[in-house]
């Protein structure tokens, strides 16, 4: 039998689970964007789950907040610009806009969204960052309304809502400690104890790798230019005060700019960027904050790309006309077309004052170097290599483990072996089978999977390898000078934390979590 | 446009359920089966408008030749005949869409022939739809169809609700409901019906299916790309699989039912709890069950059936189940999968020729546990080949389901790594951080041990096997409302079967579909990776 009002009880049903759910999830707002915006400690204080969804958060609260001000960025000025540094200036309110890895093309797409969703945007801040301007695809197709309107819902209406509301719940009751999350100002927030010395220590090794992609060396590319001039037009033609800012470059990065003799691209970039019809601030001048010598708690640095919050919040207060105690003389300055050339000279004098300061640092960075050299000069052989490099891992790890007790790298670190916008399954299509029948993940990365005309890569990694073990391993792998043995930390959450060159036997520490070794194809 | 939509679920079927309220208002049947057969077309022209041209002369061809064989006028030669042309017509249909690029494959592989086809595009629902028309023209010759209108026969064969994934409907059980007009009160039960049992289904496949489907995806993705899987993985991926189709095709064949019912129409039973069934013969009268029905009255019995000795027997079984095979797709996996299941009915039938299989002790309850687990097990591993993209790939699972020599030896690390992710939430609260990670932030190249790490995907699983064993199915737990067709009043009849659609009952139906819905969308994360 139906009774009979029993659709009627199944549509109040339905509103009473929507309330149930609505009621829940705008209580514990796992994604920080509920009206009702209740801070119960021990329930919703931490967001754990408010990270990696800038394309869909932005969007609405540039919409919902209607702020005056927006930083456009990568992760630079994502890590950096708390907008509530500007409270009660007239830039208030501001909202860090800015999007990790993100093109000048995808800023212009998302300001063109902005505009659209923000009648009361005035000031628009937005970052000049070398690397954006080497190469990289400037698209900027128009944001979808339909999209923007799905995600943002989503945020409100969504399994994912439910389940991130029972996470947070959970992070709160057991961790009660902060979390990486976005802020409601927009911007990244790293949670206190950083230790930002092994991004630091693997910088050598890491820009290397990074150099291998850039097959056109330094070469600026003009589709950012015309990006930046459609950024300037865009502004004017809506009335917005446009302010570009060149962020801080640390020293190991001007280290860089130096040791590849770029500097004539760096003036070039800057010439350029300096005749624009628009304002632009340098805060890459070197100083005592920009250079700030590595150590346990860095103030100004989280590692040798992103710079801090209080480098931000000092810069913020600079463009409102606020000088801080103890500032650097030179902590900004307003780049026009006459002052380009003493910029770079400054920097470039700077920079080799301190490489002769810091000795150490500057062999890793040139070993680096001369590795890099041999993989170029050596040419691409990827079977040959592999073949190579198989034959002197198993020698280096018959002594180690014999049998068939090699296990794969695992678990979420095993983003490592992803390659940019590559399908899984064409990254393994020549897989070396593994001699011990263990579960050695050796993988082949083919041709351009890293970026166009980058040479196949290997890579092999395995896990927890003891002290002892991976001093051995290091020094048998070392002798062979067929690649790099990495020590890789990885963070409660299992996000690879750092990962940096083991150079010698003694660089193995105890409580690594695994170990892993690369080589490009060459060597 | 699927179910799990919310094109469907919003937009497309109130619409459509307002209109069949208003127009079974009208004195003459015609309107409403007019109407049904209008929101059917327009269905199916959703996903690619150019097949409905396809579908309407197939429609057409198919009610001439039907019009032929039942007036009688025809010689029986003629009649032959135009039964011939008719079977042809359709099985060249599905030959072409289905199977044209399969076998110039395969004679391309075997014969180097060379041979090139364009790339054809599978029309939705064309194998159900095939089996439906020509059970009809074989029908109609035997003289089982009476008169029909082209009307009927349109709906008959274009019934949305089943028009593109079953059940397979047989002309008899519909043709007949057509015509019957239904009291006016009867609509609000059927739709409360009807309604109940689509959000059941709903449940079943957005949030069951999807959710082990995960799993499932990722250890088969890692095999089509040639990585490894160490043995637990591989036995999560196997399992996940199983769960994963059973669940999909079950709540969609609920969604079915229950639409159907909405107006007014009842379809046939398609699933009756496969994975509690006790041996393989009890397994295909459980599982697609209106496949099976086809296959047996309109090959199996026409072949021989079990009429000729046990040999022919199990040579028809053979053929009928490679056949069966390759009606679920054109690829030589599905051929496999149904000689697998051939042979295994082959032996289901010689044990039960056995006198041993009728000892008291293998009625027993835990014997048929047993034999429900071992059937669960052979079932599970026979959708290997189902779901691998290749043989070989179906090989290398199964090598690493049953691992062999140094293999063997890791079995003990895999199911302790397994084991200690499973359990870290108890050691660790925090870990509870790490359970339900989006796919999208997973490496997009993955350790062989990664799906055994997963959180919590050995609780989803253990969760999802014990609910399958211990809970009834959704026709025991609507039987007294007679959900579909074909079921005996004792199989429809269980302890927790409801009584009564009352405001209790409304407000669980209503909270499968809430959370249903919300199952829908996403909040996608951001992929650094693809910038």
């Amino acid at each position: 039998m139906v009774a009979r009002r029993y659709l009627l009880s199944v549509a109040l049903g339905a509103a009473l689970w929507c309330g149930l759910f609505l009621g829940f999830t705008w209580v514990v707002d796992p994604y920080g964007v509920s009206p009702v915006r209740l801070r119960i400690q021990g329930i919703n204080e931490f967001k754990p789950r408010r990270v990696d969804i800038d394309r869909v958060l932005k969007p609405y609260e540039v919409w919902r907040y209607r702020p005056k001000t927006v930083f456009l960025g990568t992760s630079r000025i994502h890590q950096s610009l708390d907008p509530a540094v500007l409270d009660g200036t007239p830039y208030a309110p501001a909202y860090n806009a800015s999007i990790p890895a993100s093109s000048l093309g995808l800023n212009i797409s998302h300001l063109q969204q902005y505009l659209e969703l923000n009648p009361q945007l005035r000031t628009v801040v937005v970052e000049l960052f070398l690397y954006n301007f080497l190469g990289q695809g400037q698209e900027h197709p128009p944001k979808d309304f339909y999209e923007y309107l799905r995600n943002s819902l989503n945020l409100f209406i969504s399994g994912d809502t439910l389940w991130a509301a029972v996470q947070t719940v959970g992070h709160n009751l057991t961790k009660s400690r902060p979390a990486y999350e976005i802020k409601p100002g927009g911007y990244y927030y790293y949670p206190p104890g950083h230790d930002p010395r092994g991004s630091f220590a693997g910088f050598a090794a890491g820009i290397w790798k990074l150099h291998e992609t850039r097959t056109e060396g330094m070469k600026l590319h003009e589709p950012a230019f015309d990006a930046v001039r459609t950024i300037v037009d865009l502004c004017r033609r809506h009335g917005l005060e446009l302010i570009f800012v060149l962020s801080p470059n640390h020293a190991y990065d001007d280290y860089y700019i130096e040791a590849t003799e770029s500097w004539d691209t760096v003036q070039e970039w800057l010439t350029r960027l300096s005749e624009l019809d628009a304002t632009i601030y340098s805060f890459s001048q070197p100083n005592a904050w920009v250079y700030e010598p590595v150590s346990e708690r860095m103030r100004y640095w989280n590692d040798p790309y992103h710079f801090s919050l209080e480098m931000g919040g000092a810069m913020l207060r600079t463009l409102a006309g606020v000088r801080d105690r103890g500032m650097p003389e030179n902590f900004a300055l307003r780049l026009t077309p006459d002052r380009v050339a003493s910029h770079v000279a400054g920097r470039r004098a700077a920079v080799r004052e301190w490489a002769e300061a810091n000795p150490t640092f500057v062999a890793a960075f040139q070993e680096e170097r001369r590795r890099w050299e041999d993989r170029r000069a050596a040419g691409p052989d990827p079977v040959a290599s592999s073949l190579a490099v198989l034959a002197s891992l198993r020698q280096a790890l018959a002594h180690l483990h014999p049998g068939p007790s090699i296990t794969a790298y695992r678990d979420v670190t095993g983003e490592l072996l992803t390659a940019k916008a590559v399908p899984a399954h064409m990254t393994a299509p020549e897989r070396i089978e593994n001699p011990w029948g263990g579960r050695l993940v050796a993988q082949i990365f083919p041709p351009n999977a890293w970026g166009p005309g980058v040479p196949a890569t290997h890579n092999f990694f395995f896990e927890s390898v003891p002290k002892p073990d991976c001093s051995r391993l290091v020094e048998t792998l070392g002798r062979s000078g067929e690649g790099n043995v990495y020590r890789i930390n990885i963070e409660p959450s299992g996000k690879i934390h750092s990962r940096f060159p083991v150079s010698g036997a003694d660089g193995c520490r105890d409580g690594e979590n695994a170990i892993g070794y690369t080589v490009v194809a060459g060597r | 446009m699927l179910f799990n939509s919310y094109v469907f679920i919003f937009a497309f079927l109130p619409v459509v359920l307002a209109g069949y309220a208003w127009v079974r208002r009208f004195p003459e049947r015609r309107w409403v089966i007019a109407w049904l057969v209008i929101a059917s077309l327009f269905y199916y022209a959703w996903w690619k408008p150019e097949f409905l041209l396809l579908l309407l002369t197939s429609v057409s061809v198919n009610a001439v030749f039907g019009k032929l064989l039942c007036d009688g006028r025809l010689s029986r030669p003629a009649a032959r005949a135009a039964l011939v042309a008719g079977i042809v017509f359709n099985l060249g249909l599905l030959g072409y869409f289905k199977y044209a690029m399969f076998f110039t494959q395969t004679l391309n592989e075997l014969f180097g022939a060379g041979l090139t086809v364009p790339k054809i595009i599978l029309p939705i629902g064309i194998s159900f739809i095939t089996f439906q028309k020509i059970a009809f023209l074989v029908d109609a010759h035997r003289g089982l169809v009476r008169n029909f209108t082209l009307q009927n026969y349109a709906l008959f064969v274009t019934f949305f609700p089943q028009l593109i994934a079953g059940p397979i409907v047989h002309h008899a059980e519909m043709m007949p409901q057509f015509d019957k007009k239904p009291a006016l009160h009867e609509f609000a039960a059927d739709l409360a019906v009807g309604f109940s049992i689509f959000c059941v289904g709903l449940f079943k496949k957005v949030v069951v299916a999807d959710s082990v489907a995960v799993y499932a995806d990722a250890g088969y993705d890692m095999l089509k790309a040639g990585q490894p899987l160490d043995f637990v993985s591989a036995w999560i991926t196997v399992l996940a699989y199983s769960f994963q189709l059973y669940y999909d095709f079950s709540g969609y064949s609920d969604m079915a039912v229950g639409l159907g019912r909405m107006f007014g129409i009842k379809l046939p039973v398609n699933f009756y709890s496969p994975y509690k069934a006790t041996g393989i013969i009890d397994f295909w009268r459980r599982w697609h069950i209106t496949l099976s029905r086809f296959l047996r009255d309109y090959l199996y019995i026409p072949l021989g059936g079990n009429r000729h000795g046990a040999l022919r027997q199990a040579l028809n079984i053979a053929v009928v189940m490679l056949l069966g095979g390759l009606w679920h797709g054109a690829n030589w996996t599905f051929v496999v999968w149904g000689g697998v299941h051939g042979v295994l009915l082959a032996i289901n039938h010689a044990w039960n020729q056995l006198r041993l299989s009728r000892w008291r002790v293998f009625g027993s309850l835990s014997a048929r546990a047993a034999f429900v687990a071992l059937t669960f097990l052979a079932v599970t591993l026979a959708w290997v080949p189902f779901r691998a993209d290749t043989l070989a790939n179906a090989g290398q699972m199964l090598a690493t389901l049953f691992p062999t020599g140094t293999g063997l030896q890791e079995i003990r690390k895999s199911v302790g790594h397994f084991l200690a992710a499973q359990t870290a939430v108890f050691r660790d609260p925090a870990d509870f951080g790490l359970w339900f990670k989006a796919r999208e932030l997973w490496p997009k190249v993955l350790p062989p041990d990664f799906i055994a790490g997963q959180r919590p995907v050995g609780l989803l699983l253990a969760g999802v096997a014990i609910a399958t064993a211990l809970l009834p199915n959704t026709n025991q737990i609507f039987g007294r409302f007679q959900p579909v067709l074909g079921l005996t009043e004792a199989q429809l009849v269980h302890r927790a079967t409801l009584t009564e659609l009352d405001w209790k009952v409304a407000l669980a139906v209503s909270g499968l579909f809430v959370f249903s819905v919300l199952q829908l969308s996403r909040v996608s994360p951001f992929l650094y990776f693809q910038f």
